[in-house]
């Protein structure tokens, strides 16, 4: 017979429970809270939407919708990988959206709306908000990441920026 | 506020304010504050033994026979499991985790 653990067991432990951001089971439960009426805030980790979103931004995402536009930044399942993504659409054709991650080189491909579990409707970083990128602008982000601009339309700033808190740091 | 739990015959089911999903062996539940289904700052777990009185709670089965079926399942006294069973319920129910369905 199984040991029936003593009372110290049922406490309900809140905890920051670490569920990998790309797992099926995160998916789950996003849609999980949606389906209940909810948004689904949680802890984003990677850079490929560098520097709009860095890796440790906590993310809020919006339940599904029939429509999206381009610059909105979406939570999707990639088709092949049954993974979670979230990218910036930069392309829209019917009911497909192109997709791409801001810091990424190559596109993620043609999404299929069913695919996207909603929209990012808040970044907080250092228990503070962030608007860039997922505010005003964002159709020109879009627009420069479809491009192929980004990443390296950062790269001569932030060389720049790294030279010049060196001197800081000297100084 | 929330009474003390002394009825056995009470039925409780889980709350529609909650998501619980089990997550490599645990039990995950994510409470739905303000229409916020929170990942990181308002996660709860339950181990093995808490997951088992979760499943039973099922909307059916009053507290007592949850605790029979436990009683029998695994290595502890009834009056063991009925203080856990009851501690455990009084902790859900004092964060809206769980519903009363009847008090037959």
């Amino acid at each position: 017979m199984p040991k029936f653990l003593p009372h110290s067991f049922v406490d309900i432990n809140q905890e920051k429970k670490e569920i990998p951001f790309c797992s099926p089971q995160l998916i789950e439960l996003m849609q999980a809270v949606h389906g209940k009426g909810g948004v689904f805030r949680f802890k984003a980790n990677g850079f490929s939407m560098a520097p709009f979103i860095k890796d440790g931004d906590v993310l809020t995402i919006a339940k599904p919708s029939n429509s999206y536009h381009i610059g909105e930044v979406v939570a999707f399942v990639r088709p092949c990988f049954k993974k979670l993504v979230v990218h910036r659409i930069v392309g829209k054709k019917k009911d497909k959206f192109l997709i791409k991650g801001d810091n990424s080189h190559e596109k993620d491909g043609n999404i299929p709306l069913n695919n996207i579990l909603g929209k990012v409707i808040r970044v907080e970083r250092n228990k503070r908000d962030v608007f860039a990128g997922i505010g005003l602008g964002r159709g020109l982000i879009a627009f420069f990441s479809r491009c192929g601009m980004f990443p390296s339309i950062f790269f001569l700033p932030c060389q720049i920026l790294r030279v010049l808190r060196l001197f800081v740091k000297k100084g | 506020m929330t009474e003390t739990i002394q009825n056995l015959n009470q039925i409780f089911s889980a709350s529609d304010k909650i998501v619980a999903r089990e997550i490599e062996g645990e039990l995950i539940i994510v409470p739905l504050v303000s229409g916020i289904g929170d990942m990181e700052d308002e996660l709860f777990t339950l181990n093995d033994t808490g997951k088992e009185i979760w499943k039973r709670l099922d909307g059916k089965k009053n507290l007592k026979t949850i605790i029979g079926e436990l009683t029998a399942e695994f290595d502890a006294t009834e009056e063991e499991i009925e203080k856990d069973v009851l501690g455990l319920m009084q902790e859900l129910q004092k964060r809206q985790m769980v519903a009363e369905v009847s008090a037959a």
